[in-house]
């Protein structure tokens, strides 16, 4: 190459578009398998780069949806991965957080309709909760102490969780009887702070109430039962024993952490 | 580093304990894919904490995708700049190929057409990416089953970046093995043909024979006699660099990944130990 030409090109620096063409042709290619009209020195090897991309794709979500796919026809898995792979554009640079992508792929688009899986969305999204609860960033809690009083202090949640709603109670049994069972599961997942480990609690609708106004971390037990007595039409003595017993455990399984320090002690 | 030898293994999730006890197996230093790590927190995040307690930590990327035709991802590379400062990154490498067009990912790795503008594309990518990571990049050289559109041989295609870029090169003498028997070139001649004082970084791997004219590069098999003579040839031609054993499938025993680890040492010492003094 001479020197006038290096320069030259330093200077456009441009990828021409029959380059960009030819690239792009290649990626698609390997998303729907239709022949690139390009100069390849062996053509023959090109199926290896379709097969090679797609067993990236198909590992990856087998591996984060074991229940799923086991729970699908081979071949209907495999299609609906296929699809996947070809019509959506799949925007993370971290194949493993592609598996979200894939769910929200699927309940776009109604497969679960098309499968005859009515399950397949929450089966889908649970199973994604568990890796993001699992892998999600470290939170800080907020400031709290451990010895405290269950009705006039404010409680800390442990940070590491998400609330979320299924149809089908997916999370508690087989996805077959889970079909049996449509209906309102209101479910938190969390990471357990000893063993970092994913536990599942599925919650009643009273206890869903009392999880969202902790969240908030600015109400005392006695505001929040105040609340719910304005609201539900239920026996003050029967909330607060259930409430009491609720919360009980949730101290012991580790999704309340203590008893919030003002700030400025 | 310390030493002028050092020759490391890839991260592997089912080798945690392994890499902890130091008992089975000792890598002198650890590779990360940093877009396996980034954002994770928990138990990996842990383990990655404790590992870089115990190891020098490098970073070969996946994702970053360097020969696309479109922008580069600076939401991603804001990120990995985060990454490498914190974690105390020594070498970051990621690949000459791209893995990202008409705005999809394909996580996998598509040969860039050897040709002139491409050349002055991928540089000036690379250029911007180190002028925001504040380091250099390794590039490495790929392994391909076909050429795509090209203008020139492989061998001006690298060289003409590393020099435009001003980049490190990452040799892979596995890659070099793979391509000279699938496009039939001799991998001496080639390797003459690289600037071997731009290696920063060494990788070497099995790979699969899958026809009588085809050689896949799996990462999934012990290195074969070739390529480790390939290997030994290479590096008597160059200063040392970091070495780093690349298995990514069909794990053998540990005693198995430790020989291959302490073949590739003995390797370098015969020739580095003897020309370049430790410090
Ligand atoms: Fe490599």
């Amino acid at each position: 190459m001479s020197q006038f030409a290096k320069d030259i090109g330093r200077f456009i620096m441009k990828l021409s578009k029959e380059t960009e063409a030819i690239q792009n042709s290649l990626a698609l290619y390997c998303r729907s398998g239709v022949e690139p009209p390009i100069p390849v020195s062996r053509p023959e090897n090109l199926p290896h780069y379709r097969r090679l991309v797609f067993n990236i794709v198909l590992n990856t979500m087998q591996q984060a949806f074991p229940i799923a796919y086991k729970n699908i026809p081979a071949d209907e898995w495999k299609d609906l991965v296929h699809n996947f792979f070809l019509k959506h554009d799949s925007q993370t640079p971290q194949v493993w957080k592609l598996p979200f992508e894939f769910y929200q792929f699927v309940s776009q688009n109604n497969y679960s309709e098309r499968l005859k899986k009515p399950f397949l969305d929450d089966l889908l999204f649970f199973e994604w909760i568990e890796i993001e609860v699992h892998t999600m960033p470290d939170i800080k809690a907020t400031k709290h102490k451990t010895k405290g009083n269950l009705f006039t202090d404010v409680l800390v949640l442990n940070p590491e969780f998400k609330l979320f709603k299924l149809n089908y109670p997916v999370h508690i049994h087989p996805p077959d009887k889970a079909l049996e069972l449509h209906g309102d599961y209101f479910v938190i997942a969390y990471r357990h702070p000893n063993d970092l480990n994913v536990r599942f609690l599925n919650l009643s609708i009273l206890h869903t109430f009392i999880i969202e106004k902790l969240i908030e971390e600015e109400y005392t037990l006695n505001q929040i039962v105040d609340d719910m007595l304005s609201l539900f039409n239920i026996n003050k003595n029967e909330l607060i024993t259930n409430i009491s017993t609720f919360l009980n455990d949730l101290f012991n399984q580790k999704l309340i952490l203590g008893y919030k320090i003002s700030p400025g002690l | 580093m310390k030493s002028n030898i050092n020759i490391g293994l890839g991260f592997r999730r089912d080798l945690t304990e392994e890499f902890m006890s130091q008992k089975t197996i000792k890598p002198g230093f650890i590779e990360f894919a940093p877009e396996n790590w980034i954002d994770m927190g928990g138990y990996w995040g842990k383990v990655l904490r404790e590992i870089e307690t115990k190891y020098p930590v490098t970073c070969h990327g996946l994702s970053l995708s360097l020969g696309s035709p479109e922008e580069l991802d600076w939401e991603f590379i804001k990120k990995l700049k985060i990454f490498l400062d914190e974690h105390h990154v020594e070498i970051y490498s990621e690949h000459l190929s791209y893995t990202k067009a008409s705005n999809a990912h394909l996580y996998d790795l598509l040969p860039i057409p050897f040709r002139e503008d491409a050349i002055h594309h991928v540089s000036k990518r690379i250029k911007q990416v180190q002028d925001y990571l504040q380091r250099k990049i390794a590039i490495e050289n790929v392994s391909y089953y076909t050429s795509v559109a090209a203008e020139m041989d492989e061998a001006t295609f690298i060289n003409s970046i590393v020099e435009e870029a001003d980049c490190n090169l990452l040799l892979d003498i596995n890659n070099v093995y793979v391509n000279a028997f699938n496009h039939n070139y001799d991998p001496k001649n080639f390797i003459k043909k690289l600037p071997l004082d731009k290696v920063a970084y060494i990788h070497m791997a099995g790979h699969e024979r899958v026809a009588p004219d085809l050689i896949i590069d799996t990462h999934g098999e012990a290195i074969i006699d070739p390529v480790y003579e390939l290997f030994e040839w290479t590096i008597q031609r160059m200063k040392p660099v970091p070495v780093l054993l690349e298995r990514d499938f069909n794990f053998p025993e540990i005693t198995e990944l430790q020989s291959e680890l302490t073949q590739l040492e003995s390797i370098c010492k015969r020739h580095w130990e003897v020309h370049y003094e430790i410090k």
